[in-house]
């Protein structure tokens, strides 16, 4: 199996990813050096923390250029919560701020009138057209334990949109892709077996 | 469909120990933390809260290597409480493997903290622990430091200044219920969910199957800790789980 690097933005806990990935037997490397993208033909964003202090880190690290080539040569990227936000264009938490826009959308809030933000706890997955072949499309039969915790999604194009969940009366976004780059809004981490899948899956994408 | 309930094991540390009271006093040691975890994750649990309930009174914090044995064994969210007091404190916790930092005292006495943290760490990352204390039939009053001191806040006042602030979650709970398995105080819960828009999680009394199928049939809580229920064998997840479903009340099944 490929090695995968897991890009730090130094807002995020990745403590469980890596744990998760350990328990599962796949190699990882922490990139603390941006030059090092290029070695590596998978990449993990990871999840939580803030928009904008997340985009600040990347830029701060000259990473933002690097996974820029990285994506423009066709390499396999993955975000993960906040790492799946950052792929749009655009979000508007806690002020608006550019994102790496390699998928067409804005992250916006999940409006709280009458619902309860954030979303925390598992949900079922609602499949959309361009699941079929996706890294998705191999896990299991049972589509009911994503886990996710957020206040702001992924209001992406259609087109790249994977998976969706019912959220009270909304239908929201669960997964996007386009082409190479992938998003996955919940945490593949914390929702058991389809959660490994979803990593293994990834990293036989060649 | 709206949102599984979440079933949440509290475990409430002293030293090496878990322990367990009534209204938060009287404890009684219940097992080792570490064993208990396992036990529970197994067993189908779907979140775990630790909160060290010496910590705040003594400044200081037991959990680190707790955290970091348990969490890399365990593939649900890990919530760890007890003398959170910065921004410093919290990230230690979540670098050792927590999903998620509870607060109670520090954020009574510095407000700004939970505002500060849920900018760095993201909202879904704080959940702010309301203990309330009944003082009439519509006021509770909150408690810190686990019960022994008293504040003056109003709970429901409190609960939509966090909301403001940033947190993610609330963790209410109910201090006359605690540790007696009387039920949970559905009149506060009832009262917090409709002063707030955040997550409520309801903990405090629970001792039965059907204290839980009741609220989260009635209410829109999130989530509800369990804690002497489980300790001491009175009821299993199994049959929590099973019986919310009889119900139409959906939970993560196994």
């Amino acid at each position: 199996m490929n090695k995968v690097g897991i890009i730090q933005t130094k807002t995020s806990n990745i403590f469980s990813l890596i744990r998760y990935l350990e328990y599962n037997n796949v190699e990882y490397k922490i990139i603390d050096d941006a030059k090092d993208i290029k070695n590596f033909g998978h990449l993990i964003i990871p999840g939580v923390g803030s928009f904008g202090s997340a985009m600040k880190y990347l830029k701060l690290t000259n990473t933002i250029e690097k996974l820029n080539d990285f994506v423009k040569n066709g390499k396999y990227l993955l975000g993960i919560c906040l790492g799946a936000q950052l792929l749009l264009e655009q979000s508007e938490e806690f002020g608006y701020h550019d994102g790496l826009g390699y998928i067409a959308g804005q992250v916006i809030k999940i409006p709280d009138k009458k619902l309860r933000v954030p979303h925390v706890g598992w949900s079922k997955l609602i499949k959309s057209k361009s699941w079929e072949n996706s890294v998705l499309s191999k896990t299991n039969e049972n589509l009911e334990n994503f886990y996710f915790t957020h206040s702001y999604y992924c209001n992406a194009n259609k087109e790249s949109i994977l998976a969706e969940f019912q959220y009270f009366n909304l239908k929201l976004v669960a997964a996007v892709q386009l082409n190479n780059v992938i998003g996955v809004q919940f945490h593949p981490e914390l929702s058991s077996s389809n959660g490994r899948n979803i990593f293994l899956n990834f990293l036989n994408l060649s | 469909m709206i949102n599984k309930v979440r079933l949440i094991a509290k475990l409430e540390i002293k030293g090496e120990n878990v322990i367990k009271g009534m209204r938060m006093e009287g404890l009684r040691k219940v097992g080792k933390p570490e064993e208990l975890v396992f036990k529970y994750f197994n067993e189908g649990i779907d979140e775990i809260v630790l909160v060290d309930t010496v910590a705040s009174l003594y400044g200081r914090n037991y959990l680190i290597d707790l955290v970091s044995n348990t969490s890399s064994k365990i593939f649900i969210p890990l919530t760890v409480g007890g003398g959170v007091r910065s921004v410093n404190d919290m990230e230690k916790l979540l670098t050792a493997g927590a999903d998620k930092v509870c607060v109670n005292t520090a954020a009574v006495n510095e407000p700004t903290l939970i505002s500060e943290s849920s900018k760095i760490f993201g909202s879904s990352c704080i959940v702010v622990e309301i203990q309330a204390k009944k003082r009439s039939s519509k006021h509770w009053e909150v408690l810190i430091e686990n019960g022994r001191e008293q504040t003056h806040l109003d709970v429901k006042d409190w609960c939509k200044k966090v909301e403001e602030l940033g947190a993610g979650e609330i963790l209410l709970t109910s201090v006359d219920n605690d540790g007696t398995g009387l039920g949970f105080d559905s009149h506060l819960i009832e009262e917090v969910c409709n002063k707030t828009n955040i997550p409520i999680i309801a903990s405090g009394g629970c001792a039965e199957v059907k204290n839980i199928t009741n609220l989260a049939s009635e209410l829109p809580v999130n989530g509800v800790c369990i804690a002497s229920g489980l300790h001491f064998n009175k009821i299993t997840i199994e049959e929590v789980k099973k019986n919310l479903l009889s119900h139409n009340v959906e939970v993560r099944q196994l």
